[in-house]
């Protein structure tokens, strides 16, 4: 498997996915590609093909801010992937990093970890 | 085996009788009814997904809309004295200026200007100017009705807009506005020994009737503030076109000192 970083944009998030570092996958920024399917295919690709592999554990930080509707549904089907993961034995952690002073930021993390039965932890940055 | 639907499905009528008829016809096929199971498991879940995704989105448009109006008022606030900055000022008389209609009173326009505020600048140092700013901003909101609008036209300039209002109004208000700023003190707390802060004002006062061109309004009232400088300070001039006008031609030939 290869090492997928993509660097932030304005309209995408900073995607560093390495294969060697399974327990340190990051995804950060905005999200509001113009084709978001389409950026976010290889992300979806690249961790189905990681659950296939069966790594000791896998942990995902996620410190997103604006998503648009087709990236929220994205991200969606990333966790439900690693949940499944979850069911099949593999350990998965996700991280929601959140700004400590942003509600709004907490309260999405809570909406995103809703129905998902992996440890999905809130995680207060100063 | 049950023949009954999951209760935290929802779905058309079409969509319900179907899988109902499904579920019957399924109950001696055990085949049948697990790949049944398994759909309607699916949709259960993609409707609770759709869900989430619609909650989701309609949290972070909640929050773009708030983002959004916040950064309007900011481009359109002045920091200090938390009145309308130039920018939503103009866009405020543009709002009324097209909302006037013919036969309504229209709106007056008042040009404020500190007397002398350079001295207290000069003097006490630029945020004892800040200070008194402030202070006299506070006094304008206490003075007007609330549908009245303020705002930092300038430096140490401010602009009133009183809608649906004459010109004899505008003077009461313009009146008590004086009196409002000559009468205040603004304690200067850490310097000993200082005096209070205060100040007179100079005021122009022009009236836009549906029709009327904002620019050359704004002008009018630039003038009658020219006139209440020149003619002594701590007073209110209304432009009235002849008078105002012989007003100012006497004045070139004897300028008063400023």
């Amino acid at each position: 498997m290869q090492h997928l970083y993509i660097q932030a944009t304005e309209a995408t998030p900073l995607i560093d996915l390495n294969p060697n570092t399974p327990d340190a996958l990051r995804i950060e920024g905005e999200s509001y590609p113009e084709n978001t399917f389409e950026f976010y295919h290889p992300i979806l690709q690249w961790i189905s093909e990681l659950i296939y592999h069966r790594p000791a554990s896998i942990t995902l930080q996620l410190r997103l801010f604006y998503l648009n509707t087709g990236s929220i549904k994205c991200f969606m089907d990333i966790l439900e992937m690693l949940d499944e993961a979850h069911h099949q034995g593999v350990p998965v952690q996700v991280e929601w990093l959140y700004d400590e002073d942003n509600e709004r930021a907490l309260e999405l993390g809570e909406d995103f970890a809703e129905d998902l039965d992996l440890a999905f932890h809130l995680v207060a940055q100063a | 085996m049950s023949t009954k639907l999951p209760k935290d499905m929802r779905y058309t009528q079409a969509i319900e009788a179907r899988l109902q008829r499904l579920l019957e016809r399924s109950q001696h096929d055990e085949e049948l009814r697990e790949d049944l199971d398994w759909l309607i498991g699916k949709y259960v879940r993609l409707e609770r997904k759709l869900d989430k995704i619609s909650r989701i989105s309609d949290r972070l448009q909640g929050e773009v809309l708030e983002l959004n109006r916040q950064l309007r008022q900011a481009v359109t606030t002045d920091h200090l004295t938390g009145l309308l900055n130039r920018r939503g000022a103009v866009e405020r008389l543009e709002a009324e200026a097209s909302r006037a209609g013919r036969g309504d009173l229209g709106f007056c326009v008042l040009l404020l200007d500190l007397d002398h505020f350079k001295r207290i600048n000069d003097t006490y140092g630029h945020d004892a100017g800040d200070l008194f700013l402030e202070k006299i901003a506070e006094c304008l909101r206490t003075c007007l009705r609330q549908y009245d609008s303020s705002g930092r036209w300038g430096g140490e300039e401010f602009l009133v807009l009183l809608p649906g209002t004459n010109l004899q109004q505008a003077q009461l208000v313009a009146d008590k506005l004086l009196q409002a700023i000559r009468q205040l003190r603004v304690p200067l707390s850490q310097q000993k020994n200082a005096p209070d802060l205060h100040c007179t004002l100079s005021i122009g006062i022009a009236r836009f009737n549906a029709g009327d061109n904002l620019n050359q309004v704004l002008a009018c009232a630039d003038q009658a503030l020219y006139l209440a400088k020149n003619q002594g300070r701590d007073q209110a001039q209304t432009f009235c076109p002849q008078q105002t006008q012989q007003a100012l031609e006497a004045l070139r030939h004897h300028p008063c000192t400023s």
